[in-house]
């Protein structure tokens, strides 16, 4: 087979949850369609990583810093959402139940996978509450174990500070992910938040 | 096959697609096992409780085509161990823990006393004093490694067989370890130029008493925390010798962040 198409085959193959057939089939169609749909894909990609980077505050993906909701004034900034990853903010911004502001953690402490607290931005959310006016924290991490050593860990810092902190309620499937609970779902585990 | 029950502690979680993980259990009955199962993400699943890292879970699972994987139909949640995860530092242990457990075993084999020795382990982790949680996790590996057949020898020099009285330490109190010998050398043994681990009197001995006694006593041996961390290196190289991996075990790594085994300042 020509070398350029085992290339893009390959290339897809990387891609998470794609395996070799399906790389095969997407290769074949990216062969199919026109050359200008072809740039388009090929554009996109290299838009997202020339132009998307993290908002200083919050470090959800963004073009502009700091972000959309970070410079929305008429969000409610005494209340932090921290939450796993960028996915996770559109979860819960979908509820539109939420009006505070949120920190994106970039993931979650896994031993198993080497991530200790300084992969991590703890740091940068603890910089934030030192900063006066925030009332309540809200964990909003998975309800995994993972993210509840992480949840655990992040009350643990941030209770001396005499700030109030709470966990989204049971209620989402242990073991289940924010970004595939139902709009309603989330809310109700936001809403019936916890002190910890 | 036909459809088999039995309880297992969960050792490993991989997204396999959007609604299925594949886990890897070790189980009472039939050792290590990889299972398939569908439809995690959904509220009310055939798995209650859930399917997370370190739970022990009474499970039912049936084996489907020729593959190597079986299919998880349905389970409960029988513990969590929560208090794991009351410090980063025993998270991190507990973790090591069943990660060597996972890396050393490669495939189904029974075996109760290594089943115990998991369950006797995540237990224990959750209320151990933080200052002995390494070496817990040492004594842990000890004992694992001996049960699975690596079984370095403590007892008597490798090469010329001495042992009890006739086994002398040097004047300045040390002995030796060869991992690729599997076990102690006496220092007129050990004379030479290759390069062997040394040991004190008082590390030999903690490490015959802990393959001696119970997990739930290893509290009680006590071990200067230099020595600890001694005896950790001289597992780690055994083990890199003897498997291929060691150091890089990734939740060894993570430790090695946390600060856990250094001095404490
Ligand atoms: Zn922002
Ligand atoms: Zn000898």
């Amino acid at each position: 087979m020509a070398d350029s198409i085992d290339r893009l085959i390959e290339e897809f193959n990387k891609l998470p949850g794609i395996g070799k057939k399906t790389a095969q089939r997407l290769a074949f169609h990216v062969l199919r369609i026109k050359k200008e749909e072809a740039e388009n894909l090929a554009q996109a990609i290299m838009d997202v990583k020339e132009k998307i980077r993290y908002c200083s505050l919050c470090f959800n993906i963004t073009e502009k810093d700091p972000c959309k909701i970070c410079a929305d004034k008429k969000r409610d900034r005494s209340l932090i959402c921290v939450v796993e990853e960028s996915k996770d903010v559109l979860a819960v911004e979908k509820t539109g139940q939420y009006n505070g502001a949120y920190h994106v953690l970039g993931g979650v402490l896994s031993p198993l996978d080497n991530i200790g607290p300084e992969d991590l931005k703890i740091k940068e959310l603890l910089n934030r509450l030192k900063q006066k006016g925030v009332k309540e924290v809200i964990l909003a991490t998975n309800p995994s174990t993972e993210g509840e050593a992480t949840a655990i860990y992040l009350a643990k810092l941030i209770k001396p500070l005499g700030i109030k902190v709470t966990r989204i309620a049971r209620g989402l499937p242990s073991g289940g992910a924010l970004e595939y609970a139902d709009v309603n779902t989330l809310a109700n585990a936001i809403e019936g938040r916890v002190e910890f | 096959m036909s459809i088999k029950k039995t309880e297992g502690i969960i050792l490993k979680k991989i997204k396999w697609s959007e609604t299925s993980n594949i886990v890897t259990l070790y189980s009472k009955d039939f050792g290590k096992l990889k299972l398939l199962a569908k439809g995690v993400q959904r509220l009310k699943s055939s798995f209650s409780g859930g399917l997370e890292l370190f739970g022990l879970i009474d499970f039912v699972f049936y084996k489907r085509g020729k593959k190597n994987l079986y299919i998880l139909s349905s389970s409960d949640l029988v513990s969590s161990y929560p208090l794991i995860f009351s410090s980063v530092e025993r998270y991190g242990v507990a973790s090591a823990g069943i990660e060597l457990l996972d890396k050393l075993l490669a495939g189904e084999e029974k075996n109760e006393d290594i089943y115990s020795l998991l369950v006797d382990f995540l237990s224990k982790v959750q209320d151990l004093d933080k200052k002995n949680l390494e070496k817990f996790l040492w004594a842990y590996s000890l004992k694992l490694l001996s049960l699975l057949g690596y079984k370095p020898r403590f007892d008597e020099c490798v090469k010329c067989g001495k042992r009890g009285k006739s086994l002398k330490a040097t004047s300045s109190g040390f002995l030796f370890f060869s991992s690729d010998l599997g076990g102690i050398v006496c220092p007129t043994c050990a004379k030479g130029d290759k390069l062997y681990f040394r040991l004190t009197r008082s590390q030999l001995n903690w490490i015959r008493r802990v393959l001696d006694s119970s997990l739930d006593r290893i509290e009680k041996l006590e071990l200067e925390k230099r020595e600890v961390k001694n005896i950790g290196d001289l597992i780690l190289d055994f083990l890199s010798y003897h498997t291929g991996f060691g150091k890089e075990l990734k939740s060894l790594e993570f430790l090695k962040k946390i600060s856990l085994g250094k001095e404490e300042s």
